[in-house]
């Protein structure tokens, strides 16, 4: 996935409220505007603005039921966070396999040098 | 939950690689730029040694930038934290493009096993949002319940 795309993913986590819009359609699956305002001290309006962030970011769909529009979690930019996460290991990883291999050629070239 | 401040919490990975060198050997090769741009990467990357600007002390510059297969440029921009040849050696970051992730250290120590061998032990530290790793298990989760619904849509 690209930097740009994870950024944006970032970006849209970077706001607990969004968090928790996600969490709360991870538990409820699909689920309207007016229902995911109740728990938050927001008008429908905050909250619809939340969720154009969240849909933009791609971690949302939004139903075309006209009014409803209910909203669904899409897990796929959630999964490239988990990825980028574990990657920083593996990173790691392979610098030190590079750099074992390095050591090894530079040690065998001042060997035949001498 | 209107309140934008974010709990960071430390993200620590420890890694350890023996190596067949000598510590001296191993301190030279991660600290002189023109041998870092021979080995540090990642896989697929190269980091052009015109691209690196070390000056080795305690708050001095390291600055790297990294340039993936696609040419896009993904700069470093450092400090050395303990320089302490051959031993120990830290660096890190004041920020990072992440929102979320708010900066990283990293401590190399260099240990000598005799023999002309040399272990290294890399402990980075990432400070990130404690909801991150969250997050993340949220992903797993909605991707699991895609596979449920599919496998239950072929059994019925």
């Amino acid at each position: 996935m690209a930097t740009d795309q994870l950024s944006l993913t970032f970006s849209a986590l970077a706001d607990p409220t969004r968090r928790a819009i996600l969490a709360r359609l991870a538990e409820d699956g699909e689920v309207t505007v007016n229902e995911l305002a109740k728990p938050f001290p927001l008008s429908v309006q905050a909250v619809s603005k939340h969720l154009k962030v969240l849909e933009r970011a791609g971690l949302i769909t939004r139903g075309r039921t006209a009014q409803l529009r209910p909203s669904r979690l899409e897990g796929a930019p959630l999964l490239a966070v988990a990825e980028w996460l574990e990657q920083y290991r593996g990173l790691w990883e392979g610098r030190l396999d590079r750099l074992a291999t390095h050591l090894r050629d530079i040690q065998r070239k001042a060997e035949d040098d001498g | 939950m209107a309140d934008n401040a974010q709990t960071m919490s430390e993200h620590v990975i420890v890694i350890e690689r023996e190596l067949d060198a000598p510590r001296e050997l191993v301190w030279q090769v991660w600290t002189d730029p023109d041998e870092v741009a021979k080995w540090w990467g990642p896989e697929h990357f190269t980091t052009p040694r015109e691209k690196i600007e070390f000056d080795l002390k305690p708050g001095g510059t390291c600055r790297m930038t990294m340039v993936g297969p696609d040419g896009q440029e993904y700069p470093d921009d450092g400090y050395f934290g303990v320089v302490e040849p051959p031993q120990r050696l830290s660096f890190g970051q004041d920020s990072t493009p992440h929102e979320m992730i708010e900066s990283g250290e990293t401590t190399v120590e260099f240990i000598d096993l005799g023999g002309g061998r040399t272990k290294v032990v890399v402990t980075s530290r990432m400070v990130c949002a404690d909801e991150l790793p969250g997050m993340a298990r949220l992903g797993w989760g909605s991707q699991l319940d895609k596979l449920a619904a599919l496998l239950a849509g072929r059994a019925g």
